[in-house]
């Protein structure tokens, strides 16, 4: 009998090691995280109500229009504002709870709870040239003060529409992080333009 | 001898470094920090190219941008590039540069009878001489005209080279990095604003590159250098230099052209060419200089004749001797900076002739002491020489005339401020009657000109303006100084303002007088062309080509819009001037694509499957973005046999096809149902838990839009699939009516088409490997799971019985045979795709493409795509009364249109070919004994397919009154291939018309 088991689109195509420019050190990192993905909708009026109820039972509220919030919790669950009137809550994907079915039973009064874990891949950049790499294709500020830590934004990479998040600075270098949530579908040509435009620079591809 | 015009000191050129290169083939040296122009001026070669129409001899004229002559083609094989302007090319070891537009050679070109020709080709010459027969015009004239006339050619094999776009933001781009726009960076980079300065060339400094002008006792180079590294120790400023800021658009936007790598022969690994910044900027500093201008005399374009401020270039810059009999033409002070400057380097000039009648008593006093020969109140009236200058014909100002030997004649007519930028922000230049130039007029944007950019030629006063600017312009974005944080102005060792009296034509210029060298046009053409008629400044321009092509009149507008005003006898100020349009420089195409090219032009959407399917010769086909198998080619089939293959499996036995790209919509919430009864036209409002069903939407005006099935998953919670082509549009259409129309209504809607890998199973074997594929994990017997069944289902993934995934299973058909949909969660759809195959192996089940199922569909007379066009109603697919009038839903009302009801519209019916001839998808539909023309023209074939399973052509198509006359036998045109076939009119269902298979 064979076995069902999950398949990133970006699978064999992240090669792992230094690419690109390659006299010095890279200086962007790429790396695919997985994580599980609810998104949650509120229902009518129900936005306060929803938000009471995720403090109490998750431990994470909503997060502001622009914003995400977490990190802080044991399996890195995140509120990721995500479009008008809509969030997405995160959590690591070795989790061995189901974060959909911890949503169903806490939220689904309050909200529509939609499984997005499949729908989406996760690319993390980080480095010193890693905003250079995203102004060659987004059309939003990302200055390091401009787009901060705990920011959001939905913009576009080669007509791709992204999320994309700042993360903290890297805990050894303290070099920009950043985070793109992208339709699996788009996955791989996503890829192909940030490590053409990453070339330049030379990077690295990490994994978890 | 190599380099033997070279000065044997000074200039900005690293003496250290030679560096070889070609010019019409032959071996050249010059030094780094050379362009292509100063280095072949330093090895004597003053003729390089033939003009674009007359075909004259033509040498180098500027040391800048604005280079109307001097046009090369750079590089060989893929990388070949026509146009380029010498002067702005800097030297690298192996440039291979080569003159055009001549022909056998440059000395020889036998197009240069065009010259003697002259006399014929003035202003509107083609329009007037080739209008007859008018056939001939672009069978014979306009390919003979275009072979003679000309610049380079480009070449057609792609481009090797990268490009790239990025968008940068900033608080104050400043443009321009001489004097004034480096001081205004520095004080602005103090405020601690965001800063980008940009600059065309390779140094920063401007005209302090090619002037003696000292700043604090500081050579103005050195000045500049040092500034530039000041700046770059601020991390709050973008230093670019080598970016010309080509075009500013709306919002304060402007793109600039970064040539990354143009100074070198191929650009390193992994960097692009060419860079275009899309800068967005708060305030906009433009601090891009003045041009100097020509005059206009007869034999003005001969190689040697050049720029005043050009033979200062050359010299300084790049210590270049240009020649031994030096006169200069001027009509203000500023040229004679070039006496002085050509002096100190050891180079004497004969003469100058100066236009005014009364000059500065200094300046005359210098010419004395310097033995120059100094004529005022004189023009130039004639000047000769075959490919370079040899003599000047002066008219003194008591009309002798006075023949001198020159072999450089340096001219200067004024300064033109570059008030491109400003103009392509609609503002309007305003011409300075003192300074004889345009200006810049009131901003219409956030930005602001400051030196030469503004008229402002004195130095000292440049400098204080920038300063102010730029405190001014940070203060405006929210940053503060105090006037202490800034340094002192530096001094300046000159004053560098000037006088200047009108000299727009000599008296006697006229059919040599080149006013635009570029384009050949001269005072003779303009003259003509006023004479005609053409005396709007935008008729001229297009009449006689004036300003056109690659200097966009840069040297020759001010001149040609002053002669317009004479001959009109109208003061300039009102014979008004052009608009400028982006982009102020010549820019390669390549740029604008940056890396968006080939197959890099869109993103492309892959499924679970893609990687399967690539590994069993799948031949992929563009739906929307998404990449789906057209078909799986087994060893020896094209489309044809193996789709065939492919249709006749599901039929007979068991078929597989992805189906992940439907859109899928994930619709919650108290309301869901009646917004599924508002979107859709047929009745929703029965639907029970556990059941699909299918749908038609409306547009608002009636028209079809989409179909697909909607089934409810649990109380409230719905599973919406749409068409592939449709799913952005649909998800769009949902929004919009819940944020705008019904805001209301209490529903959720979020897009899960990614979320989850859909597969069809379709065949009379579906049920038995499906269920071999589900254990027991669900019962999908017909009485547990009848037609139309939805249900979410826990799939065992065989790892661990305790694992298992969430996944929905629906018995909906669109090939007409009992058949399943299942969807997993996407990343384990290539697994199960296995697993279904695995398990569906001893039936021979079969994985087919999007052939397949248009093959299926058209047999079982379901509508897709190209019935679904925009352009049909409900009723004319036969699905009228899916769209009744018991309830009300988007398009009920503009479909009662009587057009929309008329009986006479085209309505969908099957069509057979009565005789072996296929049928053509979009052929026409005429009686049998009428005419295949527009009048008789009763309808046409939507979707054609060869049945495999019935063995003969079938059609779907749109036939007026097409269900009444089901059974007539009637002509299929196909007018394009000039066939055409009997056929009959039948029912669309040509397979299982009583839906047996469907409740198998």
């Amino acid at each position: 009998m064979m076995t069902l088991h999950a398949v990133s689109p970006l699978h064999g195509l992240m090669i792992p090691g230094k690419h690109g420019y390659n006299k010095g050190q890279p200086q962007v990192s790429f790396q695919e995280t997985y994580a599980q993905l609810v998104q949650l909708t509120p229902k009518r009026g129900q936005e306060k109500a929803l938000e009471q109820a995720m403090r109490t039972h998750m431990g994470i509220g909503l997060a502001q229009t622009g914003q995400w919030q977490g990190d802080e919790t044991e399996d890195g669950r995140r509120i990721i504002w995500s479009g008008l009137n809509q969030w997405m809550l995160q959590s690591s994907a070795n989790n061995q709870r189901d974060l959909y079915q911890i949503c169903l039973e806490h939220c689904a009064p309050y909200a529509a709870v939609v499984e997005q874990s499949h729908g989406r891949c996760i690319i993390q950049l980080s480095g010193k040239a890693a905003p250079e790499v995203l102004k060659r294709h987004s059309h939003i500020d990302l200055h390091l003060d401009s787009f901060t830590f705990g920011q959001v934004a939905i913009t576009q990479i080669a007509h791709i529409s992204v999320l994309l998040l700042r993360l903290d600075d890297t805990v050894d270098t303290h070099e920009p992080c950043f985070e793109l949530h992208v339709f699996r579908g788009f996955a791989e040509s996503l890829w192909e333009e940030l490590s053409h435009s990453a070339a330049q620079f030379g990077y690295e591809v990490r994994q978890i | 001898m190599s380099q033997i015009y070279r000065l044997s000191t000074g200039g900005l050129i690293n003496r250290n470094q030679t560096i070889e290169f070609t010019f019409d083939g032959k071996k050249i040296k010059g030094y780094q920090g050379d362009t292509l122009a100063s280095a072949l001026l330093a090895n004597g070669i003053h003729l390089v190219g033939r003009s674009f129409k007359y075909h004259r001899p033509r040498g180098i004229f500027s040391a800048s941008s604005q280079e109307p002559n001097a046009l090369v083609q750079l590089r060989q094989n893929n990388r070949h590039e026509p146009n380029t302007r010498a002067t702005t090319v800097e030297l690298y070891s192996g440039l291979n540069a080569s003159s055009q537009n001549r022909w056998p050679s440059l000395k020889h070109d036998i197009m240069g009878v065009n010259n003697l020709l002259s006399p014929f080709l003035g202003a509107g010459f083609y329009y007037k001489t080739f209008m007859w027969p008018k056939s001939f015009w672009e069978s014979v004239y306009e390919p003979v005209i275009r072979r003679a006339a000309g610049l380079g050619k480009p070449t057609v094999a792609p481009d090797p080279d990268q490009y790239e776009r990025l968008t940068h933001y900033c608080d104050i781009l400043i443009v321009g990095a001489g004097p004034a726009g480096l001081m205004a960076a520095l004080n602005a980079a103090k405020t601690g604003a965001r800063v980008a300065i940009v600059d065309e060339n390779p140094n920063f400094g401007g005209q302090l590159l090619q002037e003696t002008t000292t700043l604090d006792n500081i050579a103005g180079h050195q000045w500049a250098s040092q500034l530039h590294e000041t700046l770059s120790q601020y991390p709050n400023i973008t230093c670019l230099p080598r970016t010309t800021a080509v075009a500013y658009y709306d919002d304060n936007t402007i793109a600039c052209v970064e040539r990354a790598n143009d100074h070198v022969a191929e650009p390193p690994e992994h960097q692009p060419r060419q860079r275009l910044w899309r800068m967005v900027t708060k305030k906009v500093i433009l601090a891009c200089g003045a041009l100097e201008r020509s005059l206009v005399f007869n034999g003005n374009d001969r190689p040697g004749v050049m720029l005043a401020s050009a033979v200062r270039a050359y010299t300084n810059q790049f210590a270049v001797h240009l020649g031994n009999d030096i006169c200069i033409f001027t009509n203000n002070d500023s040229a004679y900076q070039t006496a002085i400057d050509l002096s100190k380097a050891g180079s004497n000039v004969q003469a100058i002739i100066d236009s005014r009648q009364n000059v500065h008593e200094d300046l005359i006093q210098y010419a004395k002491d310097h033995n120059i020969r100094h004529f005022e109140g004189a023009n130039i009236s004639q000047t000769k020489g075959k490919h370079r200058i040899s003599h000047i014909q002066v008219r003194t100002a008591n009309d002798q005339s006075v023949t001198l030997a020159c072999d450089i004649l340096a001219c200067s007519g004024g300064w033109n401020p570059n008030i491109q930028l400003h103009s392509h922000t609609t503002a309007i230049g305003c011409f300075d009657d003192e300074k004889l130039c345009f200006i810049p007029g009131d901003s219409v944007q956030d930005e602001v000109s400051i030196g030469g950019a503004a008229g402002v030629f004195d130095l000292q006063k440049a400098m204080t303006d920038a300063h102010t600017a730029a405190i001014d312009t940070a203060k405006a974005c929210g940053f503060s100084t105090s006037i202490d944080n800034t340094d002192p102005l530096p001094v300046i060792d000159r004053t560098t303002d000037f006088a200047i009296e009108a000299l727009w034509r000599t008296p006697n210029a006229t059919s040599k007088a080149f006013v635009d060298m570029q384009n050949d046009v001269t005072v003779k053409d303009i003259t003509l062309a006023v004479k005609e008629g053409f005396v709007s400044v935008e008729h001229l321009k297009r009449y006689t080509t004036l300003g056109m092509a690659t200097d966009q009149g840069k040297n020759s507008n001010v001149n040609a819009l002053a002669i317009l005003a004479q001959e009109r006898e109208k003061p300039i100020a009102q014979v008004g001037t052009t608009r400028f349009r982006p982009p102020a420089v010549p820019v390669a195409m390549g740029v604008f694509a940056g890396s968006a090219v080939g197959q890099h032009m869109a993103p492309i959407r892959k499924t679970s499957t893609h990687t399967w399917a690539l590994n069993h010769n799948a031949v992929f086909t563009e739906a929307g973005q998404w990449l789906r198998p057209h078909y799986y080619a087994r060893k020896g089939e094209g489309l044809s046999a193996a789709s065939y293959r492919e249709a006749i499996a599901v039929r007979e036995s068991v078929g597989i096809c992805d189906v992940s790209t439907l859109g899928k919509i994930d619709i919650q919430g108290q309301d869901a149902l009646e917004l599924l009864s508002r979107i859709y036209s047929n009745n929703f409002a029965t639907l029970k838990v556990g059941k699909a069903r299918y749908g038609l939407m409306l547009r608002e005006d009636g028209m079809l839009m989409d179909d697909g099935t909607t089934s409810c998953l649990a109380e409230n919670h719905y599973f919406m699939t749409t068409t592939t082509a449709n799913a952005a549009r649909i998800m769009a259409h949902l929004e919009f009516h819940l944020q705008v129309t019904w805001p209301e209504l209490d529903v959720q809607i979020a897009s899960v088409t990614e979320q989850w890998a859909g597969f069809a199973i379709a065949g009379p074997k579906a049920r038995t490997v499906l269920q071999r594929f589900l254990s027991d994990d669900l019962d999908i017997s017909h009485e547990a799971f009848p037609f139309l069944g939805a249900k979410t289902f826990q799939l065992s993934t065989g790892d661990n019985a305790l694992q298992k995934i969430r996944a929905r299973l629906f018995r909906i058909s669109f090939s007409g045979e009992l058949a399943y949909e299942i969807y997993v969660p996407a990343h384990y759809g290539e697994s199960t795709w296995e697993n279904l195959i695995a398990h569906g192996e001893q039936d021979g089940i079969t994985p087919y493409g999007t052939e397949a199922l248009s093959i299926l569909r058209i047999e079982k007379g379901h509508v897709a795509g190209p019935e679904l066009s925009g352009n049909t109603t409900a009723a004319d697919i036969g699905l009228g009364k899916m769209a009744g009038d018991k309830k009300d839903y988007i398009g009920r009302f503009l479909k009662q249109r009587a057009a929309l009801q008329d009986d006479d519209r085209e309505v969908l019916v099957g069509i057979t070919s009565n005789t072996d001839s296929p049928l053509w998808e979009g052929a026409h539909v005429v009686d049998t004994h009428a005419e295949a023309t527009m009048e008789n023209d009763i309808g046409y074939l939507t979707s054609v397919t060869w049945s495999p399973n019935l063995q003969q052509w079938v059609a779907l198509a749109l036939v007026r009154k097409g269900r009444e006359r089901i059974g007539d036998t009637v002509r299929v045109v196909n007018p394009l291939l000039d066939k055409e076939t009997e056929a009959t009119l039948v029912s669309p269902h040509f397979y299982d018309p009583d839906n047996e298979k469907l409740f198998l």
